[in-house]
């Protein structure tokens, strides 16, 4: 039997089911990697897609790819929240990046029209991160 | 929200990747001007991670609160973590971000002696809320160059 009410973490927040999670991977258009760079933690916006599973995003050479090279873990976010009536979501997600080499998989991809952040592309390279964990929660 | 122009005889200063470079002083007017962001530190595991909160950027200092768990572990080690607010315009492809790295710590609403407005991301959390104060070392920002006028947060 269903339940009456959705369920929630030990914080109290609603917990998103997976199909609501997938839905808003896939139609958020902006999301933010963290990963660990130099020792450091670091978080960076990206235009990304949600394609099987995985996080695609289009890079340019930066930290961002320095630590895909070595197959980081990342961990990739995306929200929203409204100040006015102080409700919002999030969904977060942890995998492995990759660089994305095989050239059909790229023309796959190419064919995205996925746009990087930011726009002047001379390094034009594709990361994966196939997410292991996905969870999201509900603030209202 | 809309920043001002940048007076033409400014010199405007971009990275290797084509985006703007913004000064610090817009950087803290926008940390001002936002309520959410997100930190990013590094769990036990040493695994990265991100978390959505809710913000107030009073006397070059980032304050949110955390239940207890893994952002209040980090603060209690005095943990460097980053914290992040970005904004994008979907109808102009603007977009812009800035970053926080620094130190954060636990501390007391005494402590602050302000009151900072700061209702909990958490409104309806079960179990008790810590005061958490980052202390910045470095705030940068970036801002896609596509449009003349600076962009807006929706």
């Amino acid at each position: 039997m269903e339940p009456m009410n959705p369920p929630t973490d030990h914080r109290g927040l609603e917990v998103l089911s997976p199909e609501e999670c997938d839905r808003l991977l896939e139609t958020t258009p902006i999301g933010r990697v963290a990963f660990v760079h130099a020792g450091e933690p670091q978080i960076l916006p990206v235009n990304y897609r949600y394609v099987e599973g995985s996080i695609v995003i289009r890079t340019t050479v930066g930290s961002k790819l320095d630590v895909a090279e070595m197959e980081g873990r990342f961990a990739f976010e995306i929200d929203d929240w409204d100040p006015a009536t102080r409700t919002g979501w999030s969904v977060l997600g942890h995998g492995i990046a990759t660089v994305v080499t095989d050239e059909e998989e790229v023309a796959r991809l190419e064919a995205l029209g996925l746009h990087p952040w930011a726009e002047e592309t001379t390094g034009d390279l594709w990361i994966r991160i196939i997410l292991d964990d996905v969870t999201g929660r509900r603030i209202s | 929200m809309r920043f001002e122009e940048p007076p033409a005889v400014r010199q405007r200063r971009f990275d290797e990747s084509g985006m703007e470079i913004l000064a610090e002083s817009t950087c803290v007017r926008i940390l001002h001007d936002q309520s959410l962001g997100r930190v990013g530190f590094i769990d036990d595991d040493g695994e990265p991670l991100v978390l959505p909160v809710s913000y107030r950027f009073h006397r070059r200092r980032v304050y949110f609160y955390s239940s207890e768990g893994a952002k209040l572990r980090a603060a209690t080690r005095g943990a460097r973590v980053c914290f992040e607010v970005d904004g994008w315009n979907p109808a102009t492809g603007d977009g812009w971000s800035v970053l926080v790295k620094g130190v954060c710590r636990p501390v007391e609403e005494e402590e602050v002696g302000f009151d900072l407005d700061l209702r909990p991301w958490l409104r309806t959390a079960l179990r008790p809320m810590k005061l958490v104060e980052i202390v910045p070392e470095e705030i940068s920002g970036r801002r896609l160059p596509s449009g003349p006028v600076a962009p807006e947060w929706d």
